[in-house]
């Protein structure tokens, strides 16, 4: 059984073999979704020393790496009002869309060491200091995001997995978001504790 | 190992004076704001704790921040220039929650 539990600055993570084991395989998903859809994956190098593009970046296609890279303009109460600001929306990924996506993987990468030093599939205790434990929350936040674009998740959740048949292929993955969506709490928890 | 290294690189900084004088349309004297809007996915601790440590607010004003995103679909949660909001949309973005800027 997978525990949290908080010891002054550090945070013990004790892992089941089954989360220790699902996790770097979301982690590595994310972080191949970020890689292969990247802005900064085809550019040149004088690019890639500035640090963005040299023309605006339009959203992403995918919907989960729209959640993950959002547009950064709106106008009015509707996120998705602003027309007139998608070339503002897209001049800021140029700016920012590399490194955004930089600090995502460099999180994902993090969790997938920790997760690495446990060994092959094992669980174990891992011992987390705050700031490490920040960038989990953010790394396991974007898996969660990912997942629920996949699943489609809804503010009604419970409705859905309620009327989910038995043998529904998405039965995995709603599990797999069950149990990042109690870590997640666990960990923001044992961090604000 | 780089809890330095990815500590620094978490907080994404807008490149300035690369900004290409655009948008004419856009009054000067209009304040722009941060909004984070509500999803399904982003939890209510998770989303009080990101503003706690983006902004520097105290846990009440966190919450109370976190709960008009959660039942109104929206907050504003910071205000300033252009420069500042776009920073702060980033750094959200960095953190996972839906952010936009816009002139209020």
């Amino acid at each position: 059984m997978t525990t949290v539990r908080r010891t002054g600055d550090t945070i013990e993570l004790s892992l089941s073999d089954g989360d220790a084991a699902m996790l770097p395989l979301l982690a590595e998903q994310v972080a191949a979704l970020l890689d292969a859809d990247s802005t900064t994956g085809s550019r040149d190098p004088l690019e890639a020393m500035v640090g963005f593009a040299d023309a605006p970046v339009a959203a992403p296609d995918d919907p989960a790496l729209q959640r993950l890279l959002p547009d950064a303009y709106s106008a009015g109460d509707q996120p998705g009002d602003g027309d007139d600001t998608t070339e503002m929306s897209e001049e800021f990924r140029r700016l920012m869309d590399g490194e955004l996506r930089r600090i995502k993987a460099e999180a994902l990468r993090a969790l997938q060491s920790d997760l690495a030093a446990l060994g092959r599939d094992a669980g174990g205790s891992l011992m987390l200091r705050a700031d490490r434990a920040e960038i989990w929350l953010q790394a396991l936040n974007d898996i969660r995001l990912v997942v629920a674009s996949r699943l489609d998740v809804t503010e009604d959740m419970t409705e859905v997995v309620r009327n989910l048949a038995p043998d529904d292929p998405r039965i995995p993955l709603f599990v797999a978001y069950e149990r990042l969506t109690w870590l997640q709490e666990s960990l923001v928890a044992a961090v604000d504790g | 190992m780089g809890h330095h290294e990815a500590m620094a690189a978490a907080t994404p900084t807008v490149e300035r004076n690369q900004r290409p004088a655009d948008d004419e349309a856009v009054d000067p004297e209009r304040p722009w704001v941060t909004i984070v809007w509500n999803d399904p996915v982003n939890l209510m601790s998770y989303v009080t704790h990101v503003f706690q440590k983006l902004f520097g607010y105290p846990r009440e004003k966190a919450t109370k921040l976190m709960l008009d995103v959660h039942h109104k679909g929206r907050a504003v949660v910071s205000t300033g220039s252009r420069e500042q909001m776009e920073h702060d949309v980033a750094r959200l973005h960095a953190a996972g929650l839906w952010a936009t800027l816009q002139q209020d």
